[in-house]
């Protein structure tokens, strides 16, 4: 009866011994995994806090480097553009001094110098008016002087005596010196080209 | 007799007991001193990386390595607009008198 007493006692003294070193050891996991879990977080915010300073860094580096790339490129590419909107330019300019030589069969270029006479006298409005021109147009001008005032309604026309360096076209004055229009190829070149740069640039497909 | 060997036993087995209880605290205490050794570890590696960025110590070799990656980056991007470029100065000279021709007409009085 004893012994049996004493094994029950000592079983049941052996299975709480137990009980505490197995709890013991669960709370001690549990204490070094919240440790460790603890210890990432650490990690992972200290690694946000740095992505942070170091990544503006980093953007600098980018923005710096690939940004002036792809200006001097912006910048490359408009010289292009500009290098064939100058060569239309160039070419247009040809094709009026040939007009203006009279080498193009497909217009008349006195009845084109006429025409920007007319326009002149329209936007100037004036009674009596001087006329430059080239030294050629001058000269065509002179010996159809009659023309050129029948074609303004009888309107009194001098021309210049000065020739003027441009390829075509005319300056018109009015006799009291204070309207000048100038319809001269090179200057309708210019407004023409702006007007339609955008436009020529779509055409040639490089915009 | 028998009454003093089972007080004996009873005093054995308390002692026991108390050094289970013992040895148990003493896992825990040992755990929470591991841990917080861990947690200040962190702390402490965790402070001087921040300083190091802050004052971007030791970060040299990174920002190199990003430097070289952006200057390929740039190279390609030179690149592709060297190619754009060379396409739109290969324009056929026939689409050159068109538009000069367009040009001609725009200027002309009507």
């Amino acid at each position: 009866m004893s012994q049996d007493l004493d094994a029950k006692l000592i079983e049941k003294i052996v299975e709480q011994r137990g009980q505490f070193l197995e709890d013991a050891k669960k709370r001690a996991q549990r204490i070094l995994e919240k440790a460790e879990e603890d210890r990432q977080r650490i990690m992972e915010q200290t690694n946000k806090s740095i992505e942070g300073i170091v990544g503006s860094e980093l953007r600098a580096v980018h923005d710096r480097i690939v940004g002036r790339a792809q200006l001097e490129g912006r910048r490359r590419l408009l010289e292009a553009r500009m290098e064939v909107l100058d060569a239309v330019k160039s070419e247009t300019l040809e094709g009026l001094r040939s007009l203006a030589e009279g080498k193009n069969p497909k217009f008349d270029y006195s009845e084109v110098l006429m025409k920007l006479i007319v326009e002149a006298d329209q936007a100037i409005e004036g009674e009596e008016y001087v006329v430059s021109a080239n030294k050629k147009d001058l000269a065509h001008l002179k010996k159809n002087l009659g023309k050129v005032s029948e074609a303004l309604g009888g309107k009194k026309v001098r021309l210049s005596e000065t020739p003027r360096d441009i390829v075509g076209g005319v300056v018109v004055m009015n006799v009291d010196g204070t309207k000048t229009m100038e319809n001269t190829f090179e200057r309708r070149l210019e407004a023409a080209n702006s007007r339609f740069q955008t436009e020529i640039a779509k055409k040639l497909g490089v915009i | 007799m028998e009454m003093k060997n089972i007080l004996s036993l009873g005093g054995r087995l308390k002692r026991l007991l108390a050094k289970a209880e013992e040895d148990a605290q003493k896992t825990v205490s040992e755990a929470q001193a591991k841990a917080d050794e861990i947690l200040k570890a962190a702390k402490d590696e965790s402070e001087k990386r921040l300083i190091r960025a802050q004052y971007r110590t030791g970060l040299d070799e990174f920002l190199k390595d990003a430097e070289a990656e952006a200057k390929q980056q740039a190279k390609k991007v030179e690149k592709d607009y060297a190619k754009q470029a060379q396409e739109i100065k290969a324009i056929p000279e026939n689409k050159i008198k068109e538009a000069a021709e367009m040009l001609v007409k725009e200027v002309l009085p009507s």
